[in-house]
């Protein structure tokens, strides 16, 4: 049981890891492969680490990036809470998602066990013609508009395919592009609520959770499609609030880590960076010891992240915000240069601008996904 | 919300999650993967191909040793997935894998 210490050792930097803004575990999966580990060790590090980091990861992407009220029609739902003051119950609703769907990856464990492998056989002819569908229903669920911010990502992930730049790509897109919307608009957090301050039950958060369980055992296991995508399609299966998108999202980033580690085991696919080391030392490890590592993780990284939660919203409330944005910003463009050079800045740099159009078109940012899946949907048909 | 139930299932799966991994932990007579790992020298083994892929000049086939995953550099011999072989050759340790590049081998 010496190994277990590898497991928290795992969760405490992949927590470190997420409350600190554009930090991302996959920058440090080389790293710790230099490290002499047996293959138990390495898996039970690197699980945990990823899984801690998806829960933490809620914090940085709560509280930073926020938006003023004149810019906050096309918010993201966590964003919005934040400026009703709601920043602890947003959290703590992302956290319970992802304590919700972990509970929930063992019954769906047993179906991956029994038929995993048969739909996914099945589901390989399709994966093009269904990537098609989501960037059709993409564009038919946004504005007219949205077509440009389709056409500019496709355009950069044709660019940029061969070079395994995901990290600029996404960082832009998503991270930058916010947090530069947030810097230039003078925003800061409001007065925060620090109690539970939230409409939502344990049996719509079950809902939630079993909706995100169900999407996540469709979509994870496909390429180029983002939890945030699957969140978009949830809200058409179901009519869901602010705080119930929250749950799905986090619900599913918590459920996309997590089945990353099963595909790896059930059908040898690499679904995120941690499998994708992982796989280069696989062994012959069994999967419920990967879900016993999983339903470890999370259940300390949830309690750790929610006795933690009220300090930090008090440190962000505390902190010059545009400072704190500011410091965003140099971070994420110095983690970029080290990792992937001045091509890498370059793209960094595309990638924020059109991110920041779709800003100002006030179309979703999920549009920018376009620029991984149309380049696979090239490749795959 | 209940926290308080909530902090007694997250409780509960940290305990399930303790014992599943005490259950299904692999052997722990494992050698060290990293650089500082075993993987050099002489080797006469016998093994079965797990996997083949196509390399720009040869075959790389996968075979395990006590569990341990590695990757045989076939130039010229040819190899199919179930394949008993038996090698003769030299191990390396190379991108954290263990590389076997053989002298010879005879199919079992």
């Amino acid at each position: 049981m010496i190994d277990l210490a590898f497991c928290l050792l795992g969760i405490a930097i992949g927590l470190v890891l997420g409350f600190l803004p554009a930090m991302h575990v996959n920058n440090f999966l080389p790293f710790f492969a230099l490290l002499s580990m047996t293959s138990p060790q390495l898996f039970l590090f690197v699980i945990a680490m990823s899984i801690a980091y998806v829960f933490s990861s809620f914090f940085p992407s709560v509280l930073l990036g926020v938006p003023n009220e004149d810019t906050a029609l096309n918010v993201l739902p966590g964003h919005r809470m934040v400026l009703e003051g709601n920043a602890y119950s947003a959290i703590m609703i992302s956290l319970y998602a992802g304590l919700f769907v972990t509970v929930l990856s063992v019954p769906f464990l047993i179906f991956f066990l029994s038929a995993l492998t048969i739909v996914y056989a099945a589901l390989q002819k399709v994966i093009p013609y269904l990537l098609i569908f989501v960037v059709i229903f993409m564009f038919f669920s946004d504005k007219k508009s949205s077509i440009i911010i389709i056409v500019l990502s496709s355009i950069l992930g044709f660019l940029t395919f061969d070079f395994n730049l995901l990290l600029p790509i996404l960082t832009g897109f998503f991270g930058m592009s916010t947090i530069l919307s947030a810097y230039s608009s003078q925003s800061k957090i409001p007065p925060q609520i620090l109690r539970f301050n939230s409409g939502m039950t344990l049996y719509d958060l079950s809902i939630v959770s079993f909706m995100s369980s169900f999407l996540s055992s469709i979509f994870g296991f496909i390429p180029a499609i983002s939890s945030a995508i699957v969140g978009t399609i949830g809200s058409y299966m179901r009519k869901l609030n602010s705080e119930e998108f929250l749950a799905l999202l986090s619900g599913t980033n918590v459920n996309y880590m997590a089945y990353s580690f099963f595909a790896l085991l059930l059908l040898h696919k690499t679904r995120s960076g941690s499998a994708v080391l992982l796989s280069k030392f696989f062994q012959s490890e069994s999967i419920f010891f990967v879900l016993g590592i999983i339903l470890f993780s999370s259940a300390i990284s949830f309690l750790i992240c929610a006795r933690l939660a009220k300090p930090i919203i008090r440190l962000y409330c505390r902190i010059d915000y545009r400072k704190a944005c500011l410091f965003s910003i140099i971070l994420m463009v110095s983690v970029n240069a080290v990792l992937t050079g001045w091509f890498g800045v370059l793209v960094l740099f595309a990638s924020t601008s059109i991110g920041l159009l779709s800003n100002s078109l006030r179309v979703k940012r999920i549009n920018c996904m376009a620029a991984l899946i149309v380049p696979t949907i090239a490749v795959l048909l | 919300m209940h926290f308080a139930l909530l902090t007694k299932v997250s409780l509960a799966m940290a305990a399930s999650g303790i014992v599943l991994i005490y259950l299904f932990s692999p052997s722990q007579e494992q050698n060290p993967l990293g650089l500082a790992g075993g993987c050099s020298g002489q080797i006469a083994i016998e093994a079965n191909v797990s996997s083949v892929s196509v390399a720009s000049d040869g075959l790389i086939a996968t075979i395990y040793r006590n569990k341990s995953k590695m990757f045989v550099f076939l130039k010229d011999a040819l190899v199919q997935e179930g394949d008993k072989i038996f090698i003769t050759g030299k191990a390396s340790r190379f991108s954290n894998q263990c590389w076997i590049f053989p002298e010879r081998v005879e199919q079992r």
